[in-house]
């Protein structure tokens, strides 16, 4: 059976990079905050402690990393609310 | 206290490990903030459109929208303001005193939740009496600010949990810390190096003459226990609109003394703020313990951001009291100053 890949759509995004812990954090989760149920939040942040961070803490406070990519210096992270 | 250098960029005094200048007279912490970006300010910062989001998702689903913790400074009463009139939400203000309120302060209260028409509750207790007098009799160097910071947010997500109310506003600004999910302006930003002496001060207090005294036994431990006990206890967020308004100080200062006959406190420190009486002592304690204060942290954090000047910063920041105040104040707590 042929499997086909869904286009995932992104309603929002935002470029943390540049921006340290916790401040990366607490915008991603303002953000999500203001989003609604099952919609997905992109985000690109910093290689380093926010990558190894981010993720494990945004599964904890209950939303779902779907993706994560290594961009250069960069990661991008898609996270469904 | 003899003179110390300070930093030329902003104020901050030289206090190592966690303050220092460099060859240039400029500190460690300017010199951070020019390789990172701001996290309220610029193109990536927190939109009011965002805030205002998170306030429509919220309406209407209990009896008050949010809960205002309201001191009767600028800074809140502006808040609370807004929130009723700019966001129109249903707010239940807040306030606590813990009997070092200033009859300045509750009045400019009183008038604000009159003028709005918005429900009000009213909290006073002496329970936090006996650990304020402790640090002073103990000699030690924990900031009462932290302390007293623990405590009322401990009460302010109780009272959240107790009216199912989803959103906490408070009247913080950008100068002071912040941190999801509570922004505490005093406790919370304990990993950043100008806080660490004295965040480490208030832990080794807790640890040393908290913990063990059966009146506090269930006294939080951290700012962290509050935020942990919190989200077991009930979902709530904490934020202020001031983090997201396009209006400046001045500007929503004459607003609320036109719509509120809000009014600067006869005295204050710094100047043209609002706080407790034990304030006064609390910045006693830490310019003679630290040679500066958590004010000079917030200014400086400021002056960074461009939202005040130096010489506005220096000029707030002059002492304006002396030691006959402190010991009125004092008296209170069983205490005088040699």
């Amino acid at each position: 059976m042929q499997e086909f890949k869904k286009n995932i759509n992104i309603d929002e995004r935002i470029d943390l990079t540049g921006i340290p812990c916790p401040n990366n954090f607490t915008r991603a989760l303002f953000k999500l905050e203001a989003m609604d149920d099952g919609e997905i939040l992109e985000i690109v942040i910093d290689d380093g402690k926010p990558i190894k961070k981010m993720p494990a803490r945004l599964e904890e406070e209950g939303y779902k990393v779907i993706k994560k990519e290594k961009n250069v210096k960069s990661w991008i992270l898609q996270i469904k609310k | 206290m003899k003179d110390k250098k300070i930093c030329k960029k902003c104020i901050l005094p030289e206090a190592k490990p966690g303050i220092w200048l460099n060859d240039e007279g400029v500190c460690n912490i300017c010199i951070t903030h020019e390789k990172e970006k701001n996290f309220l300010g610029g193109e990536k910062g927190a939109l009011e459109t965002d805030f205002i989001k998170i306030l429509e998702k919220n309406k209407g689903k209990g009896e008050y929208d949010c809960l205002v913790m309201c001191s009767g400074g600028k800074d809140s009463t502006s808040a609370l303001y807004y929130i009723k009139e700019r966001y129109k939400l249903n707010p239940l203000a807040f306030t606590f005193d813990h009997g070092f309120e200033t009859s300045d302060a509750l009045e400019n209260v009183h008038k604000a939740v009159d003028k709005l028409g918005v429900d009000f509750l009213f909290f006073k207790s002496s329970f936090m009496k006996d650990m304020f007098a402790k640090i002073l009799k103990t000699g030690s160097r924990a900031v009462i600010c932290h302390l007293c910071s623990i405590w009322y947010m401990d009460l302010t997500y109780k009272i959240a949990a107790k009216y199912n109310i989803p959103i906490i506003i408070a009247g913080w600004t950008k100068g002071q810390s912040v941190k999801q999910p509570v922004m505490s302006k005093c406790a919370c930003k304990s990993d950043a190096p100008e806080y660490a002496s004295m965040a480490q001060a208030t832990k080794d207090f807790i640890e040393e003459h908290v913990k063990n005294d059966p009146k506090y036994k269930n006294f939080p431990k951290s700012m962290e226990e509050v935020l942990k006990k919190a989200k077991k206890r009930h979902k709530s967020m904490v934020v202020s609109p001031h983090w997201f308004l396009p209006i400046d100080a001045d500007t929503y200062v004459e607003t609320i003394k036109k719509e509120l006959d809000w009014k600067y406190p006869k005295l204050s420190y710094p100047a043209k703020t609002t706080n407790c009486e034990l304030n006064f002592i609390s910045v006693y304690n830490s310019k003679k313990h630290y040679g500066y204060t958590h004010y000079d942290l917030e200014m400086s954090r400021l002056i960074r951001e461009g939202i005040v000047s130096r010489e506005e910063a220096l000029r707030d920041l002059e002492i304006n009291f002396d030691k006959d105040l402190l010991n009125v104040i004092a008296k209170k707590l069983g205490y005088k100053f040699e």
